[in-house]
């Protein structure tokens, strides 16, 4: 496989040239990933002593699921530093065989359908590995990071349950009120998952931020939720409601009545 | 005073000493705090309850932190017992102890992160100093602006009670002002990074780089929005639509240009009519780029 053929079959190739760009920005959001901090001394000190008494401990009884579990949890493990070269140098495999087998089935018609299956599996490898990344990502100090890591979700297909659960925690408890709009924003094509639901009906009394209330509002209006009239009422009666929202409600209100 | 007769007399001249160096007011105040590890960009986090912030990018490797600290506890409109300090006619506050809290503003570093806090009393106002490329991470509630000039760091600002103005910023930037204008002018964006400027009372208003790629989300509930770089509209994001509001919907989202020569060529900029959310990319599209308020105006400039 020549570099000029990689390069020609891209030009020409709309669905391997996407591949690509996503595997660049993949790329991208790797190296971007911060550091972990170089350990001091001390602390390595007590990480030999924390590994003494762990080899002292393993000698006398086996790892419990429930402590190997604890420790290999996908968040915790994009952080670690060897897992993220890990992450890199597998994803350069994946780039590989992407290009590999996308070549290949251009060439000719007569592939065997394991080709189809290899693209299959690498396709999912690939989304498994955005969907690390992105909860990583809301997992950041830095409110940009976590932004950033919400509108990954929009590249993942079909969002798992842990990247939904990750936004509507991010909905609910982030401190930044933009990750948080960016987030309900987000969940607006999972709308029909009843949690989803549930999280954004109690975001509409949430007074510290009327701009998310607003975009609650819209969400119950948009997704003609049952409780939405209840619910809309209460925030219209309610006298420490914004003014502003109070007339969003109302809006609301008569739109559901139609 | 009974408890002050009560007290040896040593203590009673100590608190006496105390309270003159008190009574002088609170002129501003200046630190000087390091980062531990100066060869890293660092963070600088200011949450004020009551008050104003600016930050400024300077040439030195420390942080600057200047305070003027009031601690009234009383709020804006009860301000009499302080002014009257200050005051030729002032009732002499010799020999009495002050009972309320000392102007309090704090300065802490660790791990990089300078916290400058203030306690609920207080009403500061804070003036930094940092290195062009800290992190900025800025709060306020009431009382005042935030101001940030020529830092590139990535910027994280809440006002709830008054306007955000960054002026020459290179940094990733996620504004909000609850009721307040937000404006911005970026020199530089950050590749890749998305961004968020929102307002709920208030005017968005954001001047980028003419050369900026990016996927533009804008809204304006009772306003409108205004731009002079050229968008160019893409279809709102795939959702669980409802049947009964799809086209119809989808036809009044749809960015109407209104590009009269005559009317807007003074200005070079045309209008975008809006329902709801516009979303459009600016030179081929890039990060995701948020800019709405429900009542006020979008701008989205291109810096010339």
């Amino acid at each position: 496989m020549r570099c000029e053929e990689v390069r020609d079959h891209l030009a020409s190739c709309v669905d391997c040239r996407a591949e690509r760009n996503e595997l660049d920005a993949l790329w991208g959001a790797l190296g971007d990933l911060p550091l972990a901090e170089t350990p001091s001394s001390r602390m390595r000190e007590r990480f030999s002593a924390m590994l003494a008494a762990e080899r002292a401990s393993t000698n006398l009884r086996p790892a419990s699921r429930g402590d190997r579990r604890d420790m290999w949890t996908p968040r915790r493990m994009v952080r670690e530093p060897l897992v993220q070269a890990a992450l890199a140098a597998s994803l350069l495999l994946v780039g590989v065989l992407v290009g590999r087998t996308s070549l290949g089935t251009t060439n000719g018609s007569s592939q065997s359908a394991s080709a189809v299956a290899d693209i299959t599996e690498v396709r999912q490898e690939l989304r498994d590995m955005r969907q690390m990344l992105t909860l990583s990502l809301l997992q950041q100090q830095s409110a940009t990071e976590r932004l950033r890591g919400v509108s990954w979700t929009s590249q993942i297909d079909q969002p798992g349950n842990e990247v939904v659960s990750a936004l509507l925690d991010t909905l609910l408890h982030d401190p930044n009120v933009n990750v948080r709009l960016a987030a309900i924003d987000a969940l607006r094509r999972v709308s029909d998952r009843s949690d989803v639901r549930a999280g954004t009906r109690r975001v509409v009394g949430d007074t510290s931020a009327p701009l998310l209330q607003v975009a609650a509002i819209d969400f119950l209006v948009e997704t003609r939720d049952p409780d939405g009239p209840a619910l809309l009422r209460a925030l219209v009666d309610d006298r420490r409601t914004d003014e502003a929202v109070r007339g969003r409600a109302q809006w609301g209100l008569e739109r559901l009545a139609s | 005073m009974r408890m002050s007769r009560l007290l040896p007399m040593g203590a009673c001249s100590l608190l006496l000493i105390g309270g003159l160096a008190y009574a002088q007011s609170t002129p501003a105040n200046q630190v000087t705090v390091p980062f531990s590890d100066p060869t890293r960009p660092g963070t600088v986090k200011v949450s004020l309850i009551r008050g104003s912030i600016t930050v400024k990018a300077g040439t030195a490797r420390d942080v600057t932190v200047t305070t003027t600290a009031e601690a009234d506890g009383r709020g804006d409109l009860d301000r009499g017992p302080r002014d009257r300090d200050r005051r030729d006619d002032a009732p002499s506050t010799q020999g009495m102890r002050r009972l309320t809290k000392p102007a309090g503003v704090n300065v802490e570093e660790e791990n990089n992160v300078i916290t400058v806090s203030s306690d609920v009393m207080t009403r500061a106002e804070v003036i930094v100093t940092v290195p062009a490329a800290t992190s900025l991470v800025l709060r306020a509630v009431n009382g005042g602006q935030v101001l940030v000039d020529g830092v590139n760091g990535s910027i994280d600002v809440t006002n709830v009670n008054g306007a955000i103005r960054l002026t020459n910023v290179g940094g990733p930037v996620t504004a909000h002002a609850t009721n307040g204008r937000v404006t911005a002018t970026l020199k530089q964006v950050a590749a890749g990074k998305p961004m968020a400027f929102t307002s709920f009372n208030g005017d968005v208003d954001v001047t980028l780089p003419a050369s900026t790629k990016a996927n533009l989300k804008l809204r304006s509930d009772r306003g409108d929005v205004y731009t002079d770089f050229d968008v160019k509209a893409t279809q709102p994001p795939p959702r669980t639509a409802q049947q009964d509001r799809g086209r119809d919907q989808r036809e009044r989202d749809r960015v109407e240009r209104d590009r009269d020569p005559d009317k807007d060529k003074d200005k070079g900029k045309y209008r975008i009519e809006v329902d709801r959310s516009v979303y459009g990319t600016i030179n081929g599209g890039g990060p995701d780029f948020e800019l709405r308020t429900f009542n006020g105006d979008v701008f989205v400039r291109a810096a010339k």
